[in-house]
């Protein structure tokens, strides 16, 4: 990628624009690497020892009418359609479907499902490359792709156009596959294409060429054509920046992305990642509208008491149907923060239930070794114990007045325990960066790993025993020690939140110790500790009993009033935060 | 006339549908454009198999009509103490039947698909749907519920339930409505409501409420002779009840021109889609009255 060249982030909502440049280093000293500009309307900010060369060719990150949407086909959905799914996600797709044989439906109803559907393409998969099919097996594989291509829809946005199919399953059944949509490309509804085959045997998967061709077929989409430019869809970078985050720091965590009409989200444990999107228009599959589903009373419960249910349901309406914007009240501001609650609510139980199912398929093959042991991450969201790291990026942080606002969301939501970093990337420069990275750019993969502020470091207990359960009782006490500021010592009391102001910009140790077995996530009375480099703005010491174990939640405003005696609104005016009639 | 403009209403029918119109034809609002004759809309019921086969009676044979709720097999069990049935959930033909697998195929009975508005077929879509241009005052929402229905406009400011039967019309009013004045309408027989404003809740509790009701159903539990409802669909076909709010949510009332302009047009044809996304797209609702002379 040539120095200075553009960088367009489009969403739905807006373009922005960025030119990635590089400051040559000066004779004897090391170089000093620029972070990329935003470029204002009508005017381009250059440092002004930039280089000569001008922009070469632009890059188009996009997640414009949300991720490409595939529906994927398969025999197993418990292997091969779980297989093409997976490499659906890693080339940051959304699967609106799912077909297989053994997934209950009729074939009438798998036809009629797909024929309703709006979408980008056509994954299949099946067959395992072992002789298997030699019996016959390829006439399921046939049969599934002659009830599909029955029913195929216009892709999505271009009646007329051909759906792209790409058929990456065992190569024996290839002929047979073309064959079955002979007549469809022939008639100019469908583009037959293989790649190799995504589950080459039991227990490997291939999602290399799968998703090169699916980033294809979203580079050619009319939707993402920009002249002379190459796009690519966000969800993919955003993946290659969660591998990216995690192989710095070797520690897993999570990324999400909170976009204005979808979260994503990556969780990486071991380096295996499982990344799944909720979609504010119902688009992944299993979900529905936004608008049609979320009900008053699920936002009452982010929301003061005394906050009538139809109000605010009406609120909420209206701000995910009008334009993008700041809050322009007290009301819409909250409501802003409870849609925002409950998305990320919804988006973590979706996270948690796709984990599961594939930690349940690792048990059933308890014996076996997985090459792609995705299964990892899934135990360690079933156990709840923490995450090392979560980083927070994407447009939504910019309805937050302060990063502190923002952790304070995913905070709320969260229902891991231990200790876990939170950072953000305040500037919402991740998308623009990875696509720099992504092209080669010399300095944008350092710029990625030292985007995210750490603001604060949570600790809460996994599991704390019955007589521990006493509303004030310490269960932890935790120390942050840094070199050049004294220490902060506190302690984690049950049913209470506590904000302390930590050692910003300052390497520094935290130790947390249990009170008797407590489990911080080392296990019962186990300690633990962590340097944190980068220093840390604030210790958020969470004692509130985690859902769904709690036997009542909390009252709104009781939740509420937590974060705003901890401070955390307190760059808002002054009066005391109550909903306004 | 103020804000005419070339409307062009899509009517979609399934794969496999008949057309019943050509590119030129001029429609009334109850023309049917093409007749969707099922073979998209299969309902497949699983009767209980053991390792021979279905399990107990099958009363219906491949060939035969059932209607909602008519029991196509049963099972007695515990010597004839234990009784259960299975049955149709639609008005169809049954299409099929597997005895070793237990499925039974019912294709619904043929639909007619009406153009809901006057006006002039421009084109059939390579993605199935006759696209009926008319000319017409469009008035865009802010808020809706519902699929696309039509009527004839019957503005009246001071409306109010009870409401006296009104098949086959859309309701106007000015000011917010709730969801009594909602199911009043759908009782009186409307096919829709153009209003300023309602509460986000009731829309979905409505919306809730019909998801899936055929008017026969609604008639039984609206204590009603479903027959008398007619409109433009018959006892077995989904009940289709469109909402537009020109204000948004909330206690909205519409702008005085925008009333004043909605009345003038009363009595004549209107079209009505309360949807607020379609296919995974963000779609306004929109209100439309036709004022050609083809109506």
């Amino acid at each position: 990628m040539d120095e200075g060249a553009l960088v367009l982030d489009v969403t739905d909502s807006r373009v922005r624009a960025f030119q990635v440049v590089h400051r040559p280093p000066d004779p004897g000293s090391p170089p000093a690497p620029e972070t990329p500009r935003l470029i204002r309307p009508g005017r381009v900010i250059r440092p002004s020892t930039a280089p000569a060369a001008g922009p070469g060719e632009p890059l188009v990150v996009s997640s414009l009418g949300g991720a490409p949407l595939i529906a994927v086909g398969g025999l197993m959905k418990n292997i091969s359609v779980d297989s093409a799914r997976r490499a659906a996600l890693s080339a940051g797709a959304t699967v609106a479907c799912r077909y297989a044989l053994d997934d209950g439906r009729h074939r009438h109803d798998r036809a009629a499902d797909l024929s309703a559907r709006s979408i980008d393409a056509l994954l299949l998969a099946g067959g395992v490359d072992e002789g298997l099919l030699d019996q016959g097996g390829g006439r399921q594989i046939a049969r599934m792709a002659q009830d599909l291509a029955s029913a195929l829809p216009p892709p999505r946005g271009r009646p007329g156009a051909p759906l792209p199919v790409i058929f990456a399953g065992s190569e024996e059944v290839r002929r047979d596959l073309h064959r079955v949509f002979a007549s469809r490309v022939e008639a100019g509804q469908a583009r037959l294409s293989f790649a190799a085959n995504v589950r080459p045997d039991m227990v490997r998967e291939n999602h290399g060429e799968t998703r090169a061709s699916l980033l294809a077929v979203f580079a050619e989409n009319p939707r993402h054509l920009v002249p002379s430019a190459r796009s690519l869809p966000a969800g993919y970078l955003l993946w290659s920046a969660a591998l990216l985050l995690s192989g710095r720091e070797a520690l897993d965590h999570v990324l999400v992305d909170l976009g204005r009409d979808a979260i994503e989200i990556h969780s990486v444990r071991g380096g295996v990642i499982n990344r799944t999107v909720f979609d504010n228009l119902g688009r992944s599959e299993g979900s529905r509208p936004l608008l049609d589903d979320v009900r008053g009373a699920e936002l009452a419960e982010w929301l003061p008491a005394g906050a009538g249910v139809s109000r605010c349901s009406d609120i909420a309406g209206r701000r995910l149907l009008g334009p993008s914007g700041a809050a322009a009240s007290w009301s819409e501001l909250l409501v802003d923060h409870a849609l925002l609650r409950c998305r990320l609510a919804r988006a973590l139980a979706d996270h948690r239930g796709a984990a599961i199912e594939l930690y349940g398929l690792q048990r059933q093959r308890v014996g076996e070794v997985f090459q792609y042991v995705s299964g990892c991450g899934g135990e360690s969201l079933i156990r709840k114990s923490a995450f090392d790291h979560l980083h927070l990026t994407g447009e939504e942080l910019e309805g937050f007045a302060t990063p502190l606002q923002a952790v304070a969301a995913a905070v709320d939501v969260m229902d891991l325990g231990g200790v876990t970093l939170l950072s953000v990337d305040t500037g919402n420069l991740l998308r623009p960066l990875m696509a720099a990275a992504s092209e080669g750019h010399p300095e944008a993969e350092g710029a990625v790993e030292r985007l995210f502020r750490p603001v604060a470091a949570r600790v809460s207990p996994v599991a704390v025993g019955a007589f521990d359960r006493r509303d004030g009782r310490p269960v932890a006490h935790v120390r942050l020690v840094s070199t050049s500021a004294p220490p902060v010592e506190a302690s984690v009391r049950y049913g209470r939140l506590d904000i302390l102001t930590a050692c910003p910009d300052r390497p520094a140790d935290l130790a947390v110790t249990p009170a008797g077995r407590v489990d911080l996530g080392a296990g019962p009375g186990r300690a633990v500790r962590r340097h944190l480099e980068d220093g840390v703005d604030y210790l958020i010491l969470d004692g509130r009993p985690a859902p769904p174990r709690r036997p009542r939640r909390p009252a709104p405003a009781r939740a509420l009033a937590l974060w705003t005696a901890a401070g955390a609104y307190d760059n808002y005016p002054g009066d005391e935060i109550v909903w306004k009639a | 006339m103020e804000g005419l403009t070339a409307l062009a209403v899509s009517r979609p029918f399934p794969a496999g549908s008949e057309l019943s119109v050509r590119v030129g034809d001029r429609v009334r609002p109850d023309t049917v454009v093409a007749v969707d004759k099922g073979l998209t809309r299969r309902r497949v019921i699983k009767l209980e198999t053991d390792t021979e086969g279905v399990v107990g009676k099958v009363i219906k044979n491949v060939g035969d009509e059932c209607l909602p709720g008519e029991p196509v097999g049963f099972i007695e069990h515990l010597m004839g103490l234990g009784y259960r049935e299975y049955v149709s959930p639609v008005a169809g033909v049954v299409e099929s039947f597997d005895r070793v697998s237990g499925f039974m195929v019912i294709r619904e009975l043929p639909r007619p698909i009406q153009a809901l508005l006057p006006g002039i077929v421009t084109e059939i879509s390579d993605d199935h749907a006759v696209i009926v241009e008319s000319e017409a005052v469009v008035f865009k929402g802010e808020a809706g519920a519902g699929e696309p229905s039509g009527g004839r406009l019957e503005a009246a400011e001071h409306a109010a339930p009870p409401f006296s039967p009104a098949p086959g019309r859309i309701l106007g009013v000015p000011g917010p409505v709730d969801y009594t004045f909602l199911t009043g309408a759908l009782r009186a027989g409307y096919a829709g409501v153009v209003c300023g404003g309602a509460s986000r809740e009731n829309l979905l509790r409505l919306s809730d409420h019909l998801f899936g009701l055929t008017r026969a159903e609604l008639g039984a539990r609206l204590y009603l002779d479903a027959s008398g409802q007619a409109a433009r669909t018959g006892p077995h076909d989904e009940v289709i009840f469109a909402v537009v709010c020109l204000g948004g949510y909330g206690e909205r009332s519409m702008e005085p021109g925008t009333w004043r302009h909605l009345k003038d047009l009363h009595g004549r044809p209107a079209y009505l889609d309360g949807r607020m996304c379609l296919r995974g797209e963000r779609i306004y609702p929109l209100a439309a009255v036709t004022v050609g002379n083809d109506d």
